[in-house]
C-alpha cells in the first residue's frame, strides 16, 4: 500500500466547495428523467409488439386465401365469376368440369 | 477512489443492476453512491459548478443507457469513473473549440473561471495551485489530479484512463514540473 507523502503545494484540498442542498436536488432531478426515459422506453416496446401482433393476424388470411386457391373445390366458384357476363345455362357451368376448349367451342359454335 | 471509496457490496449491485426487474431500484443506490466522488472528480477538472453538473448527469444517464452492456468485468466505480472522464474531456475539447472562435486569449478562460468562481473559499495558495492546473493539458489535468488530489493508485488510474502506469507516472512527473515553474514564475 502506498504511503501518502507531503503534498508538493502545500495542500491536497483544492478551496472549491459545493452549494448546499446540490446533491439531494440533483439526484431527484436525475430520477425524473431517468423515469421518464423508462416510461418512454416501455410504451414504444408495448406499441412494437401490438403492432406485430396486429401484422401477424392481417397476413394470415392471405396466407389462408393463397392455400385455399390451389384446392378443386373453389374452381366451380372462380369460374362463376369470371363467366358473369355471358347468358348462358350457368346451372351447367356450376356443376361440372368444363375445359378452356368447350368453352370455346361454345362462343364460337355459330361462325 | 480507493481510499475514499464508498463501503458497499460491488458483487451484489452488480447482479440487482444485471437483473431487469431490480435494475432502476439499484440504479437509485448507484446513483447515492457515487454521485459525490464524480462531481468532484468532474469539478476538479472543469472548475465551473454549473458546468459540473451538466456533465454528471450526462454521464450517469450514458451509465443507464448502457448498464446492460456492464459485465461486471471491471470494478463499478472503475466504470463509472471512465464514463465520467470521457464525458468531461469530451466538454473540455468541444468548449475550447468554441472559445477559440470568439476569444482572444482561449487559454486564459480557464483562471479566470477560477478567480471569479462563487463557489470557491480557499486560500492564495489554493488558488493558485487551480491557476497552475489550468495551465495543463486536460489530460495531464486529470493525471495530476487523481494522483494529488485523490491519491490514487497508478494500476487504478491506469485501469480508469486506459493509459499504461508508465505514461502516466511520466505524464504526473511533467505536470508536478510545469506547476512548479508556475509557482516560480509568480513569485517572481
Amino acid at each position: 500500500m502506498e504511503v501518502s507523502k507531503k503534498p508538493e503545494f502545500g495542500t491536497r484540498e483544492t478551496g472549491m466547495f459545493v452549494p448546499e442542498g446540490f446533491f439531494a436536488d440533483f439526484q431527484k432531478n436525475l430520477e425524473q428523467q431517468i423515469d421518464k426515459k423508462v416510461h418512454r422506453y416501455t410504451l414504444v416496446r408495448r406499441w412494437s409488439i401490438a403492432a406485430s401482433i396486429c401484422l401477424i393476424l392481417g397476413l394470415t388470411p392471405l396466407f389462408w386465401n393463397v392455400a385455399d386457391s390451389n384446392s378443386e373445390t373453389t374452381q366451380p366458384e372462380l369460374l362463376s365469376e369470371s363467366s358473369s357476363v355471358d347468358d348462358l345455362n350457368s346451372e351447367e357451368i356450376f356443376t361440372s368440369t368444363i375445359s378452356d376448349y368447350d368453352i370455346y367451342e361454345y362462343f364460337y359454335a355459330d361462325l | 477512489m480507493s481510499n475514499k471509496s464508498p463501503n458497499i457490496d460491488d458483487k451484489q449491485l452488480i447482479e440487482e443492476l444485471a437483473d431487469p426487474k431490480s435494475r432502476r431500484a439499484a440504479f437509485s443506490k448507484v446513483i447515492t453512491l457515487y454521485q459525490e466522488q464524480l462531481y468532484w472528480q468532474i469539478r476538479k477538472l472543469l472548475i465551473n459548478h454549473d458546468d459540473t453538473a451538466d456533465v454528471l448527469q450526462n454521464t450517469f444517464l450514458k451509465a443507464w443507457t448502457n448498464i446492460g452492456s456492464f459485465r461486471g468485468d471491471s470494478k463499478l466505480s472503475t466504470w463509472l469513473f471512465t464514463i465520467a472522464h470521457n464525458e468531461s474531456i469530451t466538454f473540455l475539447t468541444k468548449a475550447q473549440a468554441e472559445r477559440e472562435m470568439i476569444a482572444d486569449d482561449p487559454d486564459g478562460y480557464m483562471q479566470q473561471q477560477i478567480l471569479a468562481d462563487k463557489y470557491f473559499d480557499g486560500d492564495e495558495t489554493q488558488k493558485k495551485l487551480l491557476c497552475a492546473i489550468a495551465t495543463l493539458p486536460p489530460k495531464q489535468r486529470q493525471v495530476f489530479n487523481m494522483r494529488y488530489f485523490d491519491e490514487i493508485p497508478y494500476d487504478e488510474m491506469s485501469e480508469i484512463l486506459k493509459t499504461s502506469v508508465g505514461a502516466l507516472k511520466a505524464s504526473y512527473h511533467f505536470a508536478v514540473g510545469k506547476i512548479t515553474e508556475f509557482f516560480n514564475k509568480e513569485e517572481i
